[in-house]
């Protein structure tokens, strides 16, 4: 029979190790999981109490775009040189992708995809987009207003806002370059290809 | 017996460490990733190319023997888009009875035959018919032809019949080139498609 080689308060000893370790993991899994995707600054708002609180970012961003009527009438077609017209308009705000059926060489789509931002910021945010083509031929390109945004020089279609965002701050930020996507005269309609966009504001300091 | 492995101090001299290091492991990622992140929704846009279609003849025929033609227009399918349309008549003599039937090695003579056509809004330029009006998805155009036979007087060769075949094209009427110029600001194209494809701009 074997018996045990330790005393009784060595193994003790060695549980209470294993217990504290367990305890401060999961103490410090559970700090973890309370402050992601929460506000991770503190700000010191009186010195004679000393408290603190978590500092605001912006409440709101999202990507919007507004609706497009497709024009039936074929002389206002000729005359506006498109099939699609773009409606203006909070009644008109989509907040999903539009699909365009009708793609043709040489007439340009009208689209103007932009970021609306809204709220007060104690931190600074800055402002991100991404586009991610599918299928995009080479024959349909689009501009991006380089006045508002740079391409990251990381690359993979993502540009940020020129401005970095730390106070009260509301603005349709537009992300299209005249508002429409280029078709070329050679474009030749080999299947559906589609653009999506989406933004984020992540914090910088 | 597990138990035992574990509590020998050998044991317990690696696990408590690596079970440290874990947890500061833990407390370092979790803090790189605990900044402020708002995210939105992705918007996502699907592009489909426009179809093709063949135009189709539609017409009538005063006799039942289908000698005299009425009323040809040309109808443009469903197309999803307004098109320009053009046609161009050819004139045989055809083996009578047959569709598909040989043509005569002489065509007839303008002579032979009666064309009344209507130009109000029919252009007839280099051979073709140009319809000077974009013509909608599922529309037709106005009458082309109003009336084609034979004169009287006129016979056709032994066994052959007066044939008209109306080939027609369509073009869609919005779009342009790639090409353009700088005016007022603004780069404007310069050319249109239909210009671009028939050499006559109908949108002026």
């Amino acid at each position: 029979m074997h018996r045990l080689k330790y005393s009784k308060k060595q193994i003790t000893a060695h549980n209470i190790l294993y217990r504290t370790a367990g305890i401060l993991l999961v103490f410090a899994l559970f700090s973890a999981w309370l402050l992601c995707g929460l506000y991770a600054k503190y700000i010191v708002s009186s010195s004679n109490s000393d408290s603190a609180r978590v500092a605001k970012g912006i409440e709101k961003v999202e990507v919007i775009e507004h609706k497009v009527r497709f024009i039936t009438d074929e002389k206002e077609a000729v005359e506006k040189d498109s099939v699609y017209e773009l409606l203006s308009g909070t009644a008109n705000e989509e907040h999903k992708g539009i699909e365009y059926s009708v793609v043709l060489p040489g007439v340009d789509i009208p689209k103007d995809p932009f970021v609306r931002v809204a709220g007060t910021s104690e931190m600074s945010l800055q402002l991100c987009i991404k586009i991610v083509e599918t299928n995009l031929p080479n024959t349909v390109t689009y501009d991006i207003r380089t006045d508002d945004w740079t391409e990251d020089p990381k690359g993979s279609k993502i540009y940020k806002y020129k401005d970095v965002i730390n106070s009260d701050f509301k603005k349709d930020i537009y992300i299209l370059k005249d508002n429409q996507i280029k078709v070329s005269e050679k474009y030749v309609g080999n299947g559906t290809f589609s653009l999506a966009f989406e933004a984020w504001l992540e914090q910088v300091d | 017996m597990k138990l035992k492995k574990l509590l020998k101090p050998e044991k317990s001299k690696i696990l408590f460490p690596v079970l440290i290091i874990l947890t500061v492991i833990a407390v370092i990622i979790v803090s790189v990733s605990a900044k402020y992140l708002r995210h939105t929704n992705e918007v996502k846009n699907i592009f489909s190319p426009a179809v093709s279609v063949i135009p189709q003849i539609q017409e009538t025929f005063e006799t039942l023997d289908r000698k005299v033609k009425k009323d040809v227009k040309i109808g443009v399918g469903e197309t999803q888009y307004p098109v320009y349309v053009r046609t161009k008549l050819v004139f045989n003599w055809q083996e009578e009875g047959n569709e598909n039937g040989a043509f005569y090695f002489e065509p007839p003579k303008d002579s032979d035959y009666e064309l009344i056509t209507d130009n109000t809004k029919w252009l007839n330029k280099d051979g073709y018919y140009y319809y000077t009006e974009p013509v909608p998805s599922n529309g037709v155009t106005g009458v082309l032809i109003k009336e084609c036979k034979l004169k009287s007087g006129v016979t056709p060769p032994d066994g052959y019949a007066l044939s008209v075949a109306i080939i027609t094209q369509t073009v869609q009427a919005v779009g342009h080139t790639d090409e353009k110029v700088a005016a007022g600001g603004n780069d404007v194209p310069v050319i249109t498609a239909v210009e671009d494809a028939w050499g006559v701009d109908l949108s002026q």
